[in-house]
């Protein structure tokens, strides 16, 4: 098969001829499409992260969920929180002229009793763990526990690393009042994929 | 040196990109209100505001209504709500009065959570009136 394969770019167009049509030196709009088309997909983002970007999904989720008031709140306030964690921490980043913007995912699915609102984005190895040990110990811990560690940590003096209250996790496991569910791949020596889903019930 | 009177503090409220809370302070009565969405592009400089404001007012030793109705607010913004109560406690513990209403959506149970949790952080009394 030949890489070069000029209607390669077309991949996403001949779907009766992927094995022919295979980009394998470009971006496979076809695959990415496939996995987002699922009827459970409700809002799909992969990208630079910005308060513009936010603002709109952020939005959008209002209109979804406006019938259901009560789950569009939780939903918008753990997609601020979640997706504020991307625009701030995300180890991945853009540069556009004079513009640097951090990289990251986020979905919203729909399933028959509940949605689920997941992030990821790259994290140095280097913070791998006390992510992950933090995300342990939230979900070790009782709604009333929970409250009281949201309490203590909002209580602290902001870390000079902390752009926010450094409660966002905390209070997305409140608020979703489910366990957050982490995942993370090494990628190489430097950076790890690292994505959290929480489940949110009708 | 001459003392400029304190002037009243009137923020609009505005939901574009960030959502702004509408804020009166009345320099006259005491009488504060915080009201709609709080999700801000630089939050420690907008409370920063409404603090120095209340700062400048108690000077005066008079009293303080204080009015929360936020529908919406993010946790950056928990923080600089919780430094506005802190002082509020401060002031009170001096002996000048203060009365602080938080209203809360009657179906909105994280929303009271919020509050009862400010509560217990300030030791502030506050009443919790749904609408």
């Amino acid at each position: 098969m030949n890489l070069d394969e000029p209607n390669s770019n077309f991949a996403f167009l001949s779907v009766n001829n992927t094995q022919n049509h295979t980009m394998d030196t470009g971006f496979n709009l076809f695959d990415y499409y496939h996995l987002t088309r699922q009827r459970e997909v409700m809002i799909a983002y992969k990208g630079p992260i910005t308060d513009v970007i936010m603002s709109e999904i952020s939005r959008d989720i209002r209109t979804k969920f406006a019938n259901v008031p009560k789950i569009g709140r939780k939903i918008f306030s753990i997609f601020i929180e979640l997706a504020q964690n991307i625009l701030y921490y995300s180890a991945e980043e853009v540069r556009f002229g004079d513009y640097v913007d951090r990289v990251g995912g986020i979905i919203l699915l729909e399933y028959s009793d509940h949605y689920a609102l997941a992030c990821g984005n790259l994290v140095e190895n280097a913070n791998v763990q006390d992510l992950v040990d933090n995300c342990h110990k939230i979900n070790s811990l009782d709604k009333d526990s929970l409250r009281e560690y949201k309490r203590e940590q909002r209580i602290k003096p902001s870390s000079e690393k902390s752009k926010g209250a450094g409660i966002g996790l905390i209070h997305v496991a409140i608020t979703a009042e489910s366990p957050l569910e982490i995942n993370v791949q090494e990628l190489n020596e430097q950076f790890s994929f690292f994505s959290l889903t929480v489940k949110i019930y009708k | 040196m001459e003392n400029k009177p304190l002037e009243n503090l009137e923020i609009e409220g505005k939901s574009s990109t960030f959502f702004i809370p509408t804020v009166s302070f009345n320099a006259q009565t005491g009488y504060c209100k915080i009201e709609g969405e709080s999700y801000l592009e630089n939050t420690w400089e907008f409370y920063d505001k409404l603090t120095n404001w209340l700062k400048a007012y108690a000077e005066e030793k008079k009293t303080v209504t204080f009015n929360f109705k936020l529908t919406y607010f993010n946790t950056s913004s928990s923080k600089g709500i919780l430094d506005i109560l802190f002082f509020l406690k401060e002031y009170e513990a001096e002996g000048n009065p203060v009365t602080v209403n938080w209203y809360y959506p009657e179906d909105d149970e994280d929303n009271l959570a919020e509050a009862e949790d400010f509560i217990a952080d300030s030791e502030l009394e506050m009443n919790l009136i749904p609408y």
